[in-house]
């Protein structure tokens, strides 16, 4: 009867306020999320960002040069120590063993557009508008993060990767990749 | 005799059971084409914006990155179609397309959306979504008849 009724509610549930709508959240996981390139054009920007998505075992799902769009995707490993050891002290002391962690599918979205170009949202971003994907100039790449969890009683959950440390490290490699880009070494 | 009333008093609430959830899921075939909502009319109307420009590139970035100020992971685009899908991963899963057409001196945006498991028919979050589009063209979100 539980389950029934879990499953009516999941039925009526709405869409939570605020899923839509741009919050002061949404603001600081933007700079979290993107950085400014200055001097090379939006399609070597991308090569560059192809690059370091192989680099760390990502294979590209879709790419789009023209609206400055890759997305990539692995299979990994999930399997973490200390929650295993979390859930073997709830088994030793209750016998019931909760499932954990085993494997994580990550996507990554990486979206190049010309700094400057129309958005109050950003207006941080008000540069000089580059032109075409050709075209050198500034540009802001906004990369996100999600991956889904599959736990060992096959129950998954979703996320966005919100830690500053991950996307801080991301950029760092972009930015020796983009500069190696631009040297053309 | 009495076995059977016995094993009616059991199928019973089972049926009930189903019948009451058929209310909710209806058959799952049926969400194939999902025609049975009468009002698709009022649905286009309520999913669809028009924005004055010609320039549907400028349209195309502002939807991916609107999505993004909104958490979705853009997951892929079509320049050809005007199109964009992205999915946003929470503690609910959302995802999303938009379309983009140039009809006459406009850029006509239609989206759909779909919550957890169930479309989202209710006009308040496409509202919300065209609020945050206007924002970023700068232009304002117009009605199409």
């Amino acid at each position: 009867m539980l389950s029934a009724v879990t499953v009516l509610a999941g039925c009526a549930l709405q869409v939570p306020e605020g899923a839509f709508t741009v919050s002061g959240e949404v603001l600081a996981q933007r700079q979290i999320q993107s950085r400014r390139f200055d001097g090379l054009s939006e399609e070597e920007i991308l090569q560059a960002g192809a690059n370091v998505l192989q680099d760390m075992g990502y294979n590209l799902d879709a790419s789009e040069t023209s609206l400055g769009l890759l997305t990539g995707s692995k299979e990994r490993d999930a399997v973490n120590a200390g929650e295993v050891a979390g859930a073997v002290l709830v088994a030793l002391l209750t016998g019931y063993i909760p499932p954990v962690s085993a494997a994580q599918k990550i996507r990554v979205s990486l979206v190049v557009r010309p700094a400057g170009s129309e958005s109050v949202i950003a207006p941080e971003y008000a540069g000089a508008a580059a032109a075409g994907t050709t075209g050198r100039g500034e540009f802001v790449v906004r990369a996100t993060f999600q991956r889904v969890v599959t736990r060992t009683d096959r129950s998954t959950y979703v996320e966005t990767i919100n830690d500053p440390a991950i996307y801080q490290e991301f950029f760092d490699k972009l930015s020796k990749s983009v500069f190696i880009e631009a040297q053309k070494i | 005799m009495k076995a059977r009333v016995h094993s009616v008093a059991r199928v019973c609430p089972a049926v009930l059971l189903s019948v009451f959830l058929a209310g909710c899921v209806a058959t799952t075939s049926q969400h194939v084409l999902d025609s049975g909502s009468g009002s698709q009319l009022a649905q286009r109307n309520f999913q669809t914006r028009a924005f004055e420009t010609t320039d549907r590139n400028r349209v195309l970035r502002a939807v991916i990155d609107t999505l993004q100020d909104l958490g979705f992971l853009i997951d892929q685009t079509d320049s050809n179609l005007g199109s964009v899908s992205a999915t946003k991963w929470d503690t609910y899963q959302v995802r999303m397309t938009v379309s983009t057409r140039l009809r006459g001196d406009r850029v006509v945006v239609r989206a759909n959306a779909q919550y957890n498991l169930r479309p989202i028919t209710e006009p308040a979050p496409y509202q919300d979504f065209f609020n945050a589009l206007s924002k970023s063209l700068f232009l304002q979100a117009q009605e199409v008849d």
